[in-house]
């Protein structure tokens, strides 16, 4: 209890105020417009974030990334296109409801069970920070090693029917990470004579380049498309009512939130996906799912809303991130020299708890912004396509431009941009380059670290956590497998 | 989230990642160092050689799958040509972006950025004078918010020093 008040000081900061409203408002609208998504927008922000206060700099990212999801449910129910990709299983009930002329109980209810997965799994994560305290520190380099092993096989096995090519990217954006002068022998590797290679690719300018440019690109390329905003008719209250008739679902939906966002490299898909298919196992007209279901609705938003803070889980406690967001956040830590793993549950407790009220007040302020503000980001939604490329553009910029000044940065960032435009034509994933290159280099790192304490490859996972993390990537690998054989088998049959 | 389907450009694609990883590896002992009598957990050059393997290997058996549900027909060929140039269409959209860089630090963040906004507005094809005004705007509105209020690191652009002095300093650091 003491933690908590302490906590407080942080918490009551005019300036942290100031980026939870801006972190909040700004995702809710980042997320409502289609193309952009909160991997762009913390993209573009990050370098600028670099000058704030940790606290402050983390806070606006965590607004956007816990937000953008409320306002992305809105184009996904009323025109059929996810704000971010994460709400495209919205769209099967909540478009089908709106077809139903139902877009306000629809939409209204999508925000409900956001809000209801966004406290619970911070309310969850609260009651289990005492536990992680006391965890955390025993975690050696070893354990790290592992957990960053586990994180990357997730990651690859967690793209269903692309895991050849996720597991090639994870290699590549490990591969990158070694690129320039490796820090104990202080020699170049894969430099080719170039000075600008030295330092090594900057994962802003990598980043920027997938995930921002990549998608200025594609939305300059492609055509406006002209939506017809239907209208929003009903009680703002019908929503909630909703939710209150299938609260086991949104119950369920947000403690499965909860557990995909701790474990590194699943986040929201799976979340959602699992949340989706027990509620369809768990209702009793399985039917109407995909036709307008509201307990459709519930499992996707309240399961995806519940990442986020869970996310920062394993970030925060281990160091390592979970997916590319996260990734993004860990930047904005090591610039401050505050880094995470475990002694940051020692040392700056009520930093962490800082961050955990501040979510919360992000996710009460998001859904009275929402309730009252629906009618004026329908207009937002209606931005065009090809203007919204030439503002990406714009802002990527600031974003490679201010981190040194540098022209190579911005050839390299737009380089980058070409490769995750050919990726994303080719609906190939860009995540897994974005986790290779992180935890690549904390893998790097943790190995030569523990060499001090290894003999024989069994003493890797000698010790109770690598060994259960061990273990875990070998259940992980096995199911993985056995569903291929399942596959291969029906197939067949 | 996956796919099943055969893509036009996956094999042009799986070819050419191929391609890159083999000069990699062929590459390792000229851009990596081996120390004699340091074990091999100690070499500078083991992670880098892992990775590209490791890469080799997984980019290997996506070929493989690639190359299974490859028909080899004059439509799905042309269709693998088609994609690889259509690769090449952002190289526009990275000259202007390049060329805003290079054009910074001369004209200024402030009349860079708005010549970027309206003309690339233009390309674009928006041809009306609202949204020429609204590219504008924006484009203000950007540099207002991140070098007035954020105050990124941009340097000041070499045109602020034919401005008188007090209008000079004034642009330099807000503009």
């Amino acid at each position: 209890m003491d933690l908590i008040l302490s906590s407080f000081d942080i918490f009551f900061r005019w300036d942290v105020w100031a980026a939870i409203l801006v972190g909040s408002i700004g995702g809710v609208i980042i997320g409502a417009i289609p193309g952009v998504g909160p991997a762009v927008a913390i993209a573009i922000l990050l370098p600028a974030t670099y000058s704030m206060e940790p606290i402050i700099g983390i806070t606006v990212l965590l607004g956007i990334y816990g937000s953008a999801m409320y306002g992305g449910a809105i184009p996904a129910i009323l025109i059929n296109t996810p704000g971010t990709p994460v709400n495209a299983l919205t769209t099967y009930d909540g478009y089908s409801m709106t077809k139903d002329n139902k877009a306000r109980r629809a939409i209204t209810l999508a925000y409900w069970s956001s809000f209801t997965g966004g406290i619970f799994s911070i309310i969850a994560l609260i009651f289990m920070t005492s536990v992680i305290a006391k965890v955390a520190p025993l975690f050696g380099s070893r354990d790290i090693l592992m957990a960053a092993l586990l994180g990357l096989v997730l990651v690859v096995i967690s793209h269903r029917k692309q895991t050849l090519i996720a597991g090639m990217l994870v290699f590549f954006g490990m591969f990158i990470s070694t690129i320039g002068m490796e820090s104990v022998k202080y020699t170049k590797r894969f430099t080719f004579d170039q000075s600008w290679l030295l330092s090594g690719f900057d994962l802003i300018t990598v980043l920027l380049g997938l995930f921002a440019v990549s998608q200025a690109f594609i939305l300059l390329i492609g055509n406006d498309k002209r939506v017809s905003m239907p209208s929003l008719k009903g009680k703002k209250s019908e929503g909630f009512f909703d939710l209150i008739k299938y609260k086991t679902v949104a119950l369920i939906s947000s403690a499965m939130g909860v557990i995909m966002g701790i474990i590194p490299g699943v986040g929201e898909f799976l979340a959602q996906f699992f949340s989706y298919n027990i509620a369809r196992g768990i209702s009793d007209k399985p039917e109407r799912f995909g036709k307008g279901a509201p307990e459709g609705i519930i499992a996707a938003e309240a399961a995806n809303n519940a990442v986020p803070a869970a996310a920062m889980i394993p970030l925060l406690a281990l160091g390592i991130p979970g997916e590319a967001l996260t990734a993004m956040m860990l930047s904005v830590f090591y610039v401050h020299s505050i880094i995470p793993g475990p002694d940051l549950f020692v040392k700056h407790i009520d930093f962490v708890y800082g961050l955990y009220e501040s979510l919360i007040v992000i996710n009460i302020i998001v859904m009275i912004f929402l309730l009252f503000a629906t009618k004026y980001l329908l207009k937002i939604i209606q931005i065009p396509q090809r203007f919204l490329g030439v503002s990406i553009l714009g802002l990527s910029f600031v974003g490679v431009y201010t981190l040194r000044n540098s022209m190579i940065d911005c050839i390299m960032c737009a380089v980058f941009g070409v490769f995750g435009y050919a990726l994303k034509r080719l609906n190939l994933p860009i995540v897994p380059i974005i986790l290779g290159m992180v935890l690549g280099n904390i893998m790097e790192l943790k190995f030569r670290a523990s060499q001090a304490r290894i003999d024989t490859l069994f003493d890797y996972i000698n010790r109770p956590i690598s060994g259960t993390i061990f273990a875990i990537i070998v259940i992980a690998l096995l199911i993985h497998f056995w569903a291929i054989w399942r596959q291969y088998r029906r197939k067949t049959n | 989230m996956g796919r099943e389907e055969y893509q036009a450009g996956d094999l042009v694609f799986a070819i050419l990642m191929l391609f890159i990883v083999m000069a990699l590896l062929v590459s390792i002992p000229f851009e990596t160092k081996w120390f004699e009598g340091v074990p091999l957990v100690k070499q500078p050059r083991l992670w880098p050689t892992f990775c590209l393997v490791g890469m080799a290997l997984f980019g290997l058996l996506y070929s493989l799958q690639i190359w299974r549900s490859y028909k080899f027909q004059l439509g799905q060929v042309q269709g693998e040509l088609n994609e690889l140039s259509s690769w090449s269409r952002p190289l526009e959209f990275v000259f202007y972006f390049v060329l805003y860089v290079w054009f910074v630090p001369l004209a200024g963040y402030l009349l860079s950025t708005l010549l970027f906004f309206s003309l690339l507005t233009i390309r674009s094809g928006y041809r009306s004078l609202l949204m020429f005004w609204v590219s504008l705007a924006t484009g203000f509105g950007i540099v207002v918010v991140f070098k007035s209020l954020l105050q990124v690191k941009i340097p000041s652009g070499t045109i602020y020093d034919f401005l008188p002095d007090g209008w000079a300093t004034f642009f330099m650091i807000y503009f």
